[in-house]
């Protein structure tokens, strides 16, 4: 489970880092997927903390966890330190990147090491989102296909026409007839 | 028909919704009804009681009292916001310039929404916070 949020994170930051420098800032539905992705990263960072709560003392895990959000350098590098003696070393190998890493580009050049997309393109990366578990991404990632008429993605598009999610399927309606008009 | 993104990008740009996560800022998109009212409507009165908030999707709406104007709202702009958190009557009138196209979030229904997502309530308070430190010039 926190190998799997773990991932979902290195994934989210690839994605959100590919919306950074492809220059498409402009656009109000990019916006929104950006400003998106940076809170589900804030988020799945939370998740990840709250389930290694489960597997070592909950305490330690919550110290460790206001260390890392703290704006002090030094508090975060203790946290970071703590953590480094803490955990296991599958733990360690993904999430001392996200907590070590200056900013996004850097780890996002780690990330693409251990999780890279085969193809790196918009389209490729709304596939994943619209692939990917999350409702709220997938919504803006169908709205996203619809807004940009990427055809490529239509039979995703059509898939979640009839979804039980009145958002998506309401989207997903809307971007179909983006599609084809 | 807008749709709920359509929504979320007007809501986005609304002070008091500036820590709300996009995802909270759907379900609120989700109970904000949408309006056409043509050139000269008078969409609320100085002294009427104040019930819901607008957020401008196209159009400009003049808001006035006593017969001064006090400012012209533009596209993606909120009006009487405060009436989501408070029972006194509006201060201004409000009447759209042109036709325009709002949308309307009534207080009894955001009150419900905030009694289902208390993470909603959270952000606001974080959004008034940070306002009142601004007005403090802290």
């Amino acid at each position: 489970m926190i190998l799997e949020e773990l991932r979902t994170y290195y994934q989210f930051a690839l994605a959100l880092h590919a919306l950074e420098t492809n220059g498409s800032h402009d656009n109000g539905v990019v916006k929104l997927l950006h400003r998106t992705l940076e809170e589900h990263l804030d988020q799945k960072l939370e998740q990840v903390f709250r389930l290694l709560g489960l597997r070592y003392p909950p305490r330690d895990m919550l110290v460790a966890y206001n260390g890392i959000r703290s704006s002090q350098t030094a508090l975060r590098a203790s946290a970071v330190e703590f953590l480094d003696n803490l955990l296991q070393p599958d733990f360690k190998r993904l999430l001392l990147p996200i907590l070590e890493a200056p900013s996004l580009a850097v780890f996002a050049g780690k990330a693409d090491r251990v999780f890279s997309f085969p193809e790196k393109s918009n389209s490729a990366y709304l596939r994943y989102l619209i692939q990917g578990r999350d409702a709220w991404l997938k919504t803006i990632a169908i709205y996203a296909v619809g807004s940009f008429k990427l055809a490529e993605l239509a039979p995703l598009i059509r898939e979640a026409l009839d979804v039980g999610d009145p958002f998506m399927s309401q989207t997903a309606q809307w971007s179909w007839s983006q599609l084809n008009a | 028909m807008l749709t709920i993104i359509d929504k979320v990008l007007c809501l986005q740009n609304v002070d008091i919704f500036n820590r709300t996560t996009t995802e909270d800022l759907a379900y609120i998109g989700s109970i904000a009804k949408e309006l056409q009212l043509p050139e000269g409507t008078i969409i609320f009165k100085q002294h009427e009681p104040a019930d819901s908030m607008y957020v401008i999707v196209s159009g400009r709406v003049k808001l006035h009292k006593n017969g001064q104007e006090i400012l012209v709202a533009g596209e993606r702009e909120a009006f009487g916001t405060w009436a989501l958190f408070d029972t006194e009557p509006y201060i201004m009138t409000a009447t759209a310039l042109e036709d325009v196209h709002l949308l309307k979030i009534e207080q009894n229904e955001f009150y419900d929404l905030l009694a289902d997502h208390v993470e909603i309530t959270q952000s606001i308070f974080r959004a008034l916070v940070q306002r009142t430190k601004r007005l403090i010039g802290s």
